[in-house]
């Protein structure tokens, strides 16, 4: 019965893998076919001028993440990230920028897939990431890591060396998870990391109440978590992380989009456009190292 | 789109540590679930007074309901009323020495609770109600009748529906991350935190469900035989 039973799971997942691949060749179809259709509909308009060549660019992002990309109180999509693709858009009269709000994680299988053109959710690079998808050159913002816990508690972790058999609220998908994971794997598991989906926007209520005894965070976005500010950060900074637009990788057309979006973000950094929607969303400028 | 095999066996590796989580919420929310269920079941068929009312209201939130919101009002509420009853009582206990695995522990067993009230119900619903006279005619009392002729048979029916909802609690406990339990499901995301390999990680995660859901189905059918041999051939 046993070697029924992992015959079985051997076959679903060859079955399964089937699936996938049929569907990924699926898309490619589709977005063929609607590229297609799409531009013949620009053809109609614009009576067949260069305006045809105007392509259209699917731009994956959230809508959970406060003043990054968010559903602002008229349920319009709106932050920092979703206005600078605007301000992209805006500068590349070749590209046409339409959004498509997704899950987070979700949102790099979609790029995958082909469902979506390129990620804005800021992302940030690390070497594994790099390997597997095209990150563009220009950083558009830079991180800080640091630590964050209750300011009544008056702990004062300087570094990850402080947070030994300490508990550590992280979200699961994060960058500062893989901080976390990656001190763990060189220290013993030292730090007990408490894992989050964010479904249930607990961060400040377990940090108060003495569940965990800190999390990690950009230093922007602690007034975004805790408006009350019963929260502080702490210690020196844990990383700086650049802040990069994602594309899928091996592919021509995102490879010349991802240079495209590179030039633009050049002149939005140059003219300081971007220091000031930087300014205007997150409450400083994050923009330069 | 590539798909990387050797990290899906990678990944599969990495979750088999989090399967006993898994498991034991399934099982503890599932026997708890049964016992609110046969409970609630008993009321509502035979009509108790005051209590009927409240188990059919019972009933119809938790189905009317997402069984995250469940969760989340377990999860919220419940700290704010122990701890107010706690400083009133002067009793020095705070919810925050909970662990999170309890809440997922209560607001599933309700979850399960209101859902399986009608596989028990229905199951004993199918005993005929000539069972019972008949067992009142060689004398015996009403809790005797039921625990020897109505129940048994009513089990017998009702596997297959139980082994349903075993089944949809063993998937719906993925909802516990929410509380920062980590499953299965959880530590798939974990895995692939660091490449972003989340289709690898979720293939495995997808074989491991459905080991445990053969696993389950076999049982199921095992459980099925067993309790249907009264009902081998002859007059029904």
């Amino acid at each position: 019965m046993k070697k029924t039973m992992i015959g079985t799971a051997g076959l679903a997942l060859v079955a399964m893998t089937v699936v996938a691949t049929g569907c990924g060749a699926k898309n490619d179809a589709n977005e063929a076919g609607a590229n297609a259709s799409g531009s013949a509909q620009t053809d109609n308009a614009s009576g067949g001028n260069a305006a045809a060549d105007v392509k259209k660019i699917i731009v994956g992002t959230g809508t959970q993440f406060p003043k990054v990309c968010f559903l602002d109180e008229n349920g319009k999509l709106t932050g920092f990230d979703v206005e600078l693709v605007k301000e992209v858009d805006k500068r590349l009269p070749g590209y046409e920028f339409e959004f498509q709000t997704l899950d987070f994680s979700n949102l790099l299988l979609s790029l995958e897939t082909k469902k979506i053109d390129f990620v804005a959710h800021e992302m940030e690079q690390n070497p594994d990431r790099a390997a597997k998808y095209l990150f563009n050159k220009e950083a558009y913002a830079h991180w800080k890591t640091k630590i964050i816990v209750p300011k009544e508690s008056k702990a004062t972790f300087k570094n990850l060396d402080d947070l030994k058999g300490k508990k550590v609220l992280t979200t699961a998908t994060s960058a500062e998870a893989t901080l976390l994971e990656t001190y763990n794997k060189s220290h013993d598991d030292a730090i007990k990391i408490v894992y989050t989906n964010g479904a249930a926007n607990d961060t400040v209520s377990q940090l108060t109440s003495g569940r965990v005894d800190a999390t990690l965070g950009a230093d922007f976005t602690l007034s975004l978590i805790d408006p009350q500010g019963k929260l502080e950060s702490v210690g020196d900074a844990l990383e700086e992380a650049d802040v990069q637009f994602v594309f899928r990788k091996d592919d021509p057309d995102e490879q010349k989009l991802a240079d495209a979006v590179d030039g633009a973000l050049k002149e939005i950094k140059d003219d300081g456009t971007l220091s000031k929607l930087s300014v205007q969303w997150l409450g400083a400028d994050y923009t330069q190292k | 789109m590539k798909l990387d095999p050797s990290f899906i066996w990678e990944a599969f590796v990495k979750l088999l540590p989090v399967i006993p989580t898994t498991l034991l919420i399934t099982v503890v929310s599932v026997a708890c679930g049964f016992v609110i269920g046969t409970a609630v079941a008993f009321v509502r068929i035979y009509k108790v007074p005051v209590l009927h009312p409240i188990a059919s209201a019972y009933v119809t939130f938790i189905r009317g309901t997402p069984m995250l919101t469940h969760l989340l009002i377990i999860y919220f509420g419940l700290p704010m009323i122990i701890d107010a009853v706690s400083a009133q009582l002067g009793l020095g206990f705070r919810s925050a020495s909970i662990p999170m695995i309890d809440f997922a522990f209560l607001a599933f067993s309700i979850t399960a609770g209101g859902y399986m009230s009608e596989v028990v119900r229905s199951g004993l619903l199918t005993v005929n109600r000539g069972q019972i006279e008949a067992a009142y005619s060689v004398g015996m009392t009403t809790p005797q009748a039921i625990r020897r002729i109505v129940f048994p048979q009513a089990m017998a029916a009702s596997i297959p529906n139980l082994a349903n909802s075993f089944i949809g609690m063993l998937h719906a406990s993925t909802l516990a991350f929410t509380v920062s339990v980590v499953e299965i499901f959880a530590k798939a995301q974990i895995v692939a935190s660091t490449n972003w390999k989340f289709f690898e990680a979720y293939l495995a995660a997808a074989v491991i469900f459905w080991g445990l859901t053969v696993l389950i189905e076999r049982v199921a059918v095992i459980l099925e035989k067993r309790m249907n041999l009264y009902n081998r051939g002859g007059v029904a």
